[in-house]
């Protein structure tokens, strides 16, 4: 903030409001800090005032039309359950980028500046217990919170009116430096004599519309130390996102616990005689309730390829169950050496079958190199009640999607608040 | 237009439920011996010997 002096200790000594008349243009000026303040700017003709003594000083006449600000001095409004008044404002800017601080009194606490940046609010306040401001891992390190480094700045006073604590000037300047851990950031303010230290809170833009009754320019971009949405309900749904995955591992371990998983010989298959030729095996019996299924069927392939057609035939109830799988196996070699394509085995899964004794219907066709029916017996296995994972990461999969799209909207929103600092921490910088 | 205190509320409130419907999914999916994607399968209570040749 612009203030190079460090602002009275207690407002409550000096609750005293006085009026004075500016002596550039005769209009009528309200001291609300009297004892505190040191000087005035006039805000009709913008003239400096020292108010430091029992006679009124000019400093400097300044007759240009004085700046509108978005709050007006005097305005008052409660801001984080304290009322407090605007007495002073000024535009500062640094290499054309400009943003208002106002000054804010209470006689009961004091000073705190509110400062207005692209439309974007914070509340400020001296710090007092500066040794407590120490260096950290990422920056600084204040109230147990790590600040990171966002901006060194030298901004310039373009525009002042109202009362100040310290004399303030049109052209003062400053080294100003800002770490940030939303909401939250430090500032530091430096001149050839003086280092004050300012910890801001961001405001949301609502609080101080509805605490002064105004409309607020839009907000632009994003604030150094703006919170980032996501990262809030990030936050708040961390509890149920952490026990929904409790629950989901839960659920699964007591499938596995409960599943039978138990591989059953079907037989033995021998497709030679062709196309069409049907055999029946079984019956198996299963005798989990509901049960996930893989019918597996495997042979010494070479150069040839299996299509099979299953039926699981309930033997009490006559329902069937049709599906099908297929598997081919090539090899060879070429002048990159010898290669292979394909499996010697092939599996489907059979869903939800009820419990009962299966006679398993099979057919097939297939195929070798010299164009018949392959001549190698396939083995049929059929593994019963085997554990559904897939359900289980489908259901992760469900409850982790909002965590991870809000995770890439808080990676976007860090990435467009780094974008406007030279610190930005995601950039790897080599020296 | 919402509050954000009345929009987090509702964010959490639905995700509150989209959890709930994958635990749901998952509960009922494994008891039934359910998998999506699993190979196709055809049902028939009309089942002869001559099962594929009718």
């Amino acid at each position: 903030m612009a203030n190079v002096s460090p602002p009275p200790s207690s407002g409550a000594a000096v609750a005293k409001a006085k009026a004075i008349t500016c002596p550039a243009c005769g209009a009528s000026i309200t001291l609300r800090a009297l004892g505190a303040s040191v000087m005035v700017v006039c805000a009709s003709c913008r003239s400096q005032i020292d108010i430091s003594r029992p006679e009124i000083q000019i400093i400097k006449r300044f007759n240009a039309a004085a700046e509108s600000f978005e709050l007006p001095l005097g305005a008052r409004g409660p801001l984080r359950g304290q009322t407090f008044e605007v007495i002073g404002a000024m535009v500062r800017s640094d290499q054309g980028y400009r943003w208002t601080e106002y000054l804010l009194f209470n006689p009961f606490i004091g000073f705190r500046w509110l400062v207005e940046d692209q439309g974007h609010w914070s509340l400020g306040e001296t710090v007092k217990d500066v040794s407590a401001i120490t260096p950290g891992p990422v920056g600084l390190r204040y109230r147990d919170r790590e600040y990171r480094k966002f901006a060194v700045a030298n901004p310039v006073v373009e525009t002042v009116v109202g009362e100040f604590y310290w004399r303030v000037k049109v052209g003062n300047q400053a080294e100003t430096r800002d770490w940030v851990a939303p909401p939250w950031m430090l500032s530091q303010e430096k001149t050839r004599t003086e280092s004050i230290w300012t910890l801001l809170q961001y405001l949301d833009p609502a609080e101080v519309e509805a605490a002064f009754k105004i409309t607020a320019s839009e907000r632009d971009d994003v604030a150094p130390h703006q919170p980032c949405p996501a990262t809030q309900t990030l936050g708040s749904i961390k509890p149920f996102l952490l026990a929904a995955l409790g629950l989901a591992l839960v659920l699964q371990l007591a499938t596995v616990f409960m599943a039978h998983s138990r591989t059953i010989s079907i037989g033995s298959y021998e497709p030679a005689s062709g196309h069409g030729h049907e055999v029946v095996f079984g019956p198996v019996h299963l005798d989990a309730q509901h049960s996930l299924n893989e019918v597996t069927a495997a042979a010494p392939l070479n150069n040839g390829w299996v299509e099979l057609n299953y039926a699981l035939v309930n033997k009490a109830t006559g329902e069937s169950y049709e599906f099908g799988n297929e598997f081919e196996f090539y090899s060879g070699a070429d002048s990159d050496g010898t290669w292979t394509e394909g499996s010697t085995s092939g599996s489907a899964l059979v869903p939800a079958l009820p419990a009962g004794d299966y006679d398993v219907v099979v057919d097939s066709s297939s195929g070798d190199s010299n164009g018949g029916a392959i001549q190698q017996p396939i083995r049929l296995t059929l593994t019963h009640d085997i554990v559904p994972w897939r359900n289980f990461w489908i259901a992760c999969g469900a409850i982790l999607l909002y965590p991870l799209v809000l995770t890439y909207r808080r990676l976007v929103f860090e990435r467009r608040r780094w974008s406007g600092s030279a610190f930005d921490p995601h950039i790897i910088r080599t020296h | 237009m919402l509050s954000s205190a009345a929009g987090m509320k509702l964010k959490m409130s639905l995700y509150l439920a989209s959890c709930a419907t994958a635990l749901l999914y998952l509960g009922l999916a494994n008891a039934h011996g359910y998998v999506p994607f699993a190979s196709p399968t055809s049902r028939s209570s009309d089942h002869t010997a001559n099962h594929f040749h009718k």
